[in-house]
């Protein structure tokens, strides 16, 4: 199950070591950076996360943007506004319900995912998260329960659980799924950006943004195509999705260029070249971002409806483009992770705030007035103070 | 009193006792038997199942040089255009260019003039701000008593996160029982009063622990008096560092660019980027919020 994407044993690094990729792409290495580097080896770990983790970025993230887009359809919309409502809210219990299985099937020891909820902790976005995610999904499961009760579908409407169900109060609950939704559509970014890894950590800050603005455009288009496919979007009713489409991906288009100017070369290299590469170019920013928007605008400028057919298929290429832009930038962070040029690039010192110098710390030895003399035969058992039984080698633990 | 290592690389003669004794210690599965070219470096790199390993640096005038990989000497002090492609070469080239260049002298300017081969035992740094430690969703690492950095193995689920967060890449999953593992710096050990097994092992005294206090004295004292003995470019990495990582727990007496060592310059600590980035998203988040519902108040009063 678990073999190839975690396959991580130390055989696979010796092949690439005796093997360093730096031949199939010695072009790129050597006009990358002249430093010098330890056999070209990872200076970092690579992350083991496999298939699930940058799914459930794109399935949260849509679920949290449709979170929100259901309650401020529910809080300030119409009536015919409903069918979004209701459409948000099965959506994100759907995907309230697939991404934690997704998050415990990557786990190491699946059956101690409990072990999150140990601890609440700030520093760590992971379990900022796994609190966002259950919060999240107790209201996507109240609301749409109660949307269930509404429709007189499963929870019959006029039965005691119906009645319950539909005497919850409304506007608190959609204000705390709206809420929770920002956050699980947001802190995914974080999540990578506090990490080591160079091509998430460099210009980090844009990566809540980015990720917040991928969730809100493939949330209403995951909205525009569940209410036109299935009917109930009628006429121009999915105009208010289309508005939220379009501004989140301009948004997100705008975060990627920023992101090719501020990161350095060596770093966001891993964006630009390869497998990975082609998919963020042509996958996220070329069909999912520039073409949809390309096709809307040239229908504005012609002064044209997009057509209820176009807007679904333009609305597939979101969603696809949002589920490229995960599986890349998470996959390239592996590759990043594996480039100790892009991880220098990431921890070069800036000029001035280098570590003192060797000198520098020679002249503040003399000037502790600490007297050479160095005694190699003086025992490390000093160091630590207490007396210690003398071990034998051969002995080992049990 | 936080306990840590010393580690002096000026000392380290490469005999890879420390490795062979943490493994033997920590009961730690064996990675396989295989040659990599690197040197004398066949451990490749500290990972789950690996928490000691000597890295070999080859500086030998005109063999690894000319190489963008392996141990080119950093401070270009000779030119490097003539570069023998392997390590084999390496000593075919030292015993041709004879033996003047083996003096020590300050004028040669390093340990062994022209020519050195450096070895260092990494290990992990027990970081003062660890990103590991900050990392962990279940709390499973924490900071022990003797203020080490140290997972405790019947509560890590195997998340993985601490693995990219780490900014040395010491920490990883272990493939066969799917938790992080890295070095606890002997924390049973220490618990009784023994020092870790590395320090314990080495025979050349190049790994030190103890108080970190007590420690960074005698490293001074050590980069002092090889300054005065014509090396003067050893330098103490992860002492009084300025860094968002913070001093480590786990610092070293180099003699090169930490590059060179496969050490990252300027560690980051990665949740310094945190606070900021939330606020960064939960703004978008709050643009978004406005769009939508600017659309639909738009929207509802247009029908």
């Amino acid at each position: 199950m678990n073999a190839p994407a975690r396959d991580r044993s130390l055989s696979s690094t010796r092949m690439e070591v005796l093997f360093p990729r730096a031949d199939k792409t010695g072009k790129q290495e050597s006009s990358v950076s002249s430093e010098p580097t330890y056999y070209g080896l990872p200076m970092l770990k690579r992350p083991t996360w496999r298939w699930y983790i940058p799914s459930y970025f794109f399935l949260g993230g849509l679920a949290g943007g449709a979170a929100m887009i259901g309650a401020a359809a529910s809080l300030f919309g119409r009536k015919k506004h409903r069918v979004t409502v209701r459409n948000a809210r099965y959506l994100a219990l759907a995907a309230a319900i697939i991404s934690p299985i997704l998050l415990i099937m990557d786990l190491g020891r699946p059956s101690r995912f409990h072990h999150m909820m140990r601890v609440f902790k700030l520093s760590s976005p992971m379990s900022v998260g796994t609190w966002l995610l259950s919060g999240f999904a107790a209201f996507s499961g109240l609301l749409a329960a109660k949307q269930a009760a509404d429709d007189d579908f499963i929870v019959r409407r006029e039965s005691g659980l119906g009645k319950l169900l539909r005497a919850l109060p409304e506007k608190p609950l959609d204000l705390m799924h709206g809420l929770s939704g920002a956050g699980l559509g947001s802190y995914t970014g974080v999540l990578l950006a506090a990490t080591a890894v160079p091509l998430w950590a460099a210009g980090g800050i844009l990566l809540g943004p980015l990720f917040m603005a991928t969730a809100m455009a493939s949330g209403a288009a995951a909205l525009t195509i569940m209410g036109i496919a299935s009917g109930h979007l009628k006429g121009d009713d999915h105009r208010e999705l289309e508005l939220v489409e379009t501004t989140a991906a301009i948004a997100q288009l705008g975060i990627m260029a920023t992101r090719e100017i501020v990161l350095p070369p060596e770093i966001n290299r891993h964006l630009r070249q390869g497998f990975w590469g082609r998919v963020y170019r042509f996958g996220a920013i070329g069909g999912g971002l520039v073409l949809p928007l390309g096709i809307r605008a040239a229908h504005r400028l012609s002064r044209h409806r997009v057509a209820r057919s176009l807007a679904v298929v333009l609305s597939i290429l979101t969603v696809l483009g949002a589920l490229a832009e995960r599986f890349a930038l998470v996959e390239a962070g592996k590759l990043a992770a594996d480039d100790p040029h892009a991880y220098q690039a990431l921890t070069r010192g800036a000029p001035g705030e280098s570590r003192p110098t060797p000198k520098q710390q020679a002249r503040k030895a003399r000037e502790q007035g600490v007297r050479y003399g160095f005694k190699p035969q003086m025992a490390a058992t000093e160091v630590t103070g207490p007396e210690q039984p003398s071990m034998p080698i051969s002995t080992t633990r049990n | 009193m936080a306990k840590g290592f010393f580690t002096d690389t000026t000392l380290c003669i490469g005999c890879k006792a420390c490795e062979v004794a943490c493994k033997q210690w920590n009961q730690l599965p064996a990675d396989g038997y295989e040659l990599t070219g690197n040197s004398y470096d066949n451990t490749v790199a500290l990972g789950a199942t690996t928490w000691r390993h000597v890295a070999f640096i080859e500086q030998f005038r005109g063999a690894r040089d000319g190489r963008s990989d392996g141990g080119g000497r950093s401070d270009h002090a000779h030119a490097n255009a003539h570069g023998a492609p392997n390590g084999a070469s390496a000593i075919t080239n030292i015993i041709q260019q004879g033996q003047g260049q083996r003096t020590v002298t300050p004028e040669t300017g390093g340990l062994f003039g022209e020519n050195r081969w450096l070895m260092m035992s990494d290990v992990c740094k027990h970081c003062q701000n660890a990103g590991c430690l900050e990392a962990c969703p279940t709390g499973a690492l924490i900071r022990n008593e003797f203020g080490d950095v140290y997972v405790q193995p019947d509560v890590c689920n195997g998340c993985g996160y601490c693995v990219p967060s780490c900014p040395f890449g010491v920490i990883d999953l272990y493939e066969a029982d799917g938790r992080a593992w890295k070095c606890t710096l002997c924390y049973d050990r220490q618990k009784d009063g023994f020092e870790p097994a590395c320090a314990k092992a080495c025979p050349t005294q190049s790994i030190l622990f103890g108080d970190l206090d007590e420690l960074h004295a005698r490293a001074q004292e050590r980069v002092g008096m090889l300054h005065e003995r014509g090396v003067t470019d050893a330098y103490l990495y992860g002492a009084e560092e300025d860094t968002s990582v913070g001093n480590l727990g786990a610092f070293f007496l180099l003699v090169d660019k930490p590059e060179v060592y496969n050490l990252p310059e300027r560690p980051h600590l990665p949740q310094a980027q945190v606070i900021p980035s939330y606020i960064a998203g939960l703004t978008a988040a709050a643009v978004f919020g406005a769009v939508t519902f600017m659309a639909f108040l738009i929207g509802g009063r247009r029908s």
